[in-house]
Order: C-alpha cells, then sequence, then structure tokens
C-alpha cells in the first residue's frame, strides 16, 4: 500500500475514535447487566430455584464481561495510539488512558437518548418502509443527480492530484480526513453502484452501436456484392 | 414479594438484559470499524506496537461474543423461570 504518513495517521486517528465510542458503549452495557443482575437478585429472594439462580449468575458474569470487553477495547486503542505516536510522534496526543474507559455522565446521557432514538426508529419501521415505497419514483430522480455526481467524483475536478497530503502529519489535518473518509464511505459505495449501472448502460449502448455498425458493414457489403457483379456482369 | 411483583421484576431483568445486548452488539459493531480502519493503517508492519494492536483488538472481538452468550445464557434463565411459575 502507497497510503502516505497523513493517511496513516488519518486512519489511526479515526480507529482511536470509534474504539474510546466502543468503549463506552461496553460500559453502558455493563451497566444495564447490573442492573438485570439487581432485579434477578431481588426476584430471587427466599427462592432456591435453579433457573432463577441461573438467571442471577449469568446476569453477574454477563457484566463482568461487559466490563471486561470494556477494558480490552481501550488496552487496544492505547496499542493503536502507541503505535501512531511511534510511526509519527504526537500524532495521538489525545491518548486517553485505560482508566479513563470509564464514561462522563454526557457521554452515557448521549448513548441512552441515542438507543432511545434507536427503539422509536425500529417502533416506526413499517410506516416508513410504507412512505418509502412512495418515495421509489422520488429516488430514482435522486440516482440519476447521484449518477451525475459520481462522474465528477471519477473526473475528480476538485483537489490537485499527487502527494498534497504528504507533510499532513499535524494531527488536526488527519482526523476530518479520516473522518471525512468514514463519513463518505457508504455515499461512495452508492456511487460505485451508480458508477456500476451507468457504465453497464454505457456498455449496452456501446455494444448496439457496434451491433448497428456492423449490421450497417454488413449492408454495404450486400450492397457491394450487389454492385460488384454488376460490372463483372458487364464484362463477361 | 407476590407471584406477580416477582414476574414484573424478573421482566424488568430481562429488559435491562436486551438493552445490555443492544449496547454489545454497537460496541462491537464500532469495534469491528475500527479494526478494519487500524488494520489498513498498521498495514503489515512488524513493530511491536503494531503487533501488539492487532492482538489486543483481536481480544476484544472474542470477548465481545463471550458476552453476548452470557446475555442470552441469563434471558434463557429468566424466561425458563418465569414459565414455571406460569
Amino acid at each position: 500500500m502507497s497510503g502516505s504518513l497523513g493517511e496513516v495517521v488519518a486512519q489511526l486517528r479515526s480507529a482511536l475514535d470509534t474504539l474510546h465510542s466502543a468503549a463506552v458503549v461496553a460500559r453502558r452495557a455493563q451497566a444495564d447487566a447490573g442492573q438485570a443482575n439487581a432485579h434477578f437478585t431481588d426476584a430471587a429472594q427466599g427462592s432456591t430455584h435453579p433457573e432463577l439462580t441461573g438467571a442471577v449468575t449469568e446476569s453477574r458474569t454477563a457484566g463482568e464481561k461487559a466490563g471486561k470487553l470494556a477494558r480490552l477495547i481501550s488496552e487496544a486503542a492505547d496499542s493503536v495510539g502507541a503505535y501512531s505516536n511511534a510511526v509519527a510522534p504526537g500524532s495521538a496526543p489525545n491518548m486517553q488512558p485505560s482508566e479513563s474507559a470509564t464514561p462522563s455522565g454526557e457521554d452515557l446521557l448521549a448513548e441512552t437518548a441515542e438507543r432511545d432514538s434507536a427503539r422509536k426508529n425500529v417502533a416506526s419501521f413499517l410506516s416508513t418502509m410504507t412512505r418509502k415505497v412512495e418515495d421509489v419514483q422520488e429516488n430514482t430522480q435522486k440516482s440519476v443527480a447521484a449518477a451525475r455526481e459520481a462522474f465528477t467524483i471519477i473526473r475528480g475536478p476538485q483537489g490537485p492530484p499527487g502527494p498534497q497530503q504528504a507533510g499532513t502529519t499535524s494531527p488536526t489535518v488527519g482526523p476530518t480526513v479520516g473522518q471525512r473518509l468514514l463519513n463518505e464511505a457508504p455515499d461512495a459505495a452508492g456511487h460505485l453502484v451508480v458508477v456500476g449501472l451507468v457504465a453497464s448502460i454505457a456498455l449496452h449502448r456501446s455494444v448496439q452501436s457496434i451491433r448497428k455498425g456492423i449490421a450497417r458493414l454488413r449492408d454495404r457489403e450486400r450492397t457491394d456484392r450487389v454492385q460488384r457483379p454488376d460490372p463483372r456482369d458487364g464484362t463477361t | 414479594m407476590t407471584i406477580g411483583d416477582v414476574k414484573a421484576t424478573i421482566r424488568k431483568g430481562d429488559h435491562a438484559l436486551d438493552n445490555a445486548r443492544m449496547s454489545i452488539e454497537k460496541a462491537g459493531a464500532k469495534l469491528a470499524d475500527a479494526t478494519a480502519l487500524a488494520i489498513a493503517a498498521l498495514h503489515d508492519s512488524e513493530r511491536g506496537e503494531a503487533e501488539q494492536s492487532r492482538q489486543a483488538l483481536r481480544e476484544a472481538a472474542d470477548e465481545v461474543e463471550l458476552v453476548l452468550r452470557r446475555i442470552e445464557a441469563a434471558k434463557d434463565h429468566a424466561a425458563a423461570y418465569l414459565a414455571t411459575i406460569g
């Protein structure tokens, strides 16, 4: 791979950011499993039913393992940060030590809000789907726009080609590039599909025109044959 | 605690496990994204930090499966108990 150091640092930075947020979500899961364990323990008061004690034990283990997962993710982030700093000193300055994987109240609130909206999304999924069917026509128009955009991407009019990123080892530039890559990845994939479609249409068209060309050649040949025998007939 | 209370409490526990599972799945997805990025960025570097990163990412990915299994086991037990008390 011929990625410049700037690109590598940007990728590592994105990986680090994603790892940190993964650790926060894992901590959240640990808290939820702990809550489940508290409920089961509560319900198991004075009961020795194996299923109930099983639920208590397993939910406790689940919580412990979720905590271990958060720790492992943070350790992975530390290693990635260490590598980043080794290849480009100072590139991962905000490296968070494992301990700081404990999320702030703000982080947890954000997580909860996100999850609630995810749940609402599932609830409204069906009605959205119905609406989406009606939107298909509109989407077709959008794809055409996307196709146009895809062509501009392929032509690449913006940004001079070449090693413009070679010197961008500064961490301020890194994450933006990485984030942009991340954010645009699905779009780019969509564009590729559109490009594929457009390419196949173009191919189809050119095959058609080639066929027409062949047909024309044949016609000409035929007329030639018709015309040629004439003089031959004339001479013989 | 009445049977009804016990049932309600167990259902709350089960709901909390659903939340835990959702979070673990999300953490797993984020971890997978981060791993893809990191592996690409590490290339085939043989530096100690690179090898350490790869191993740490692998261990974390393995742990995701283990947590999910424990959550499922707890949910199964809770459901089985609810079934026995009717």
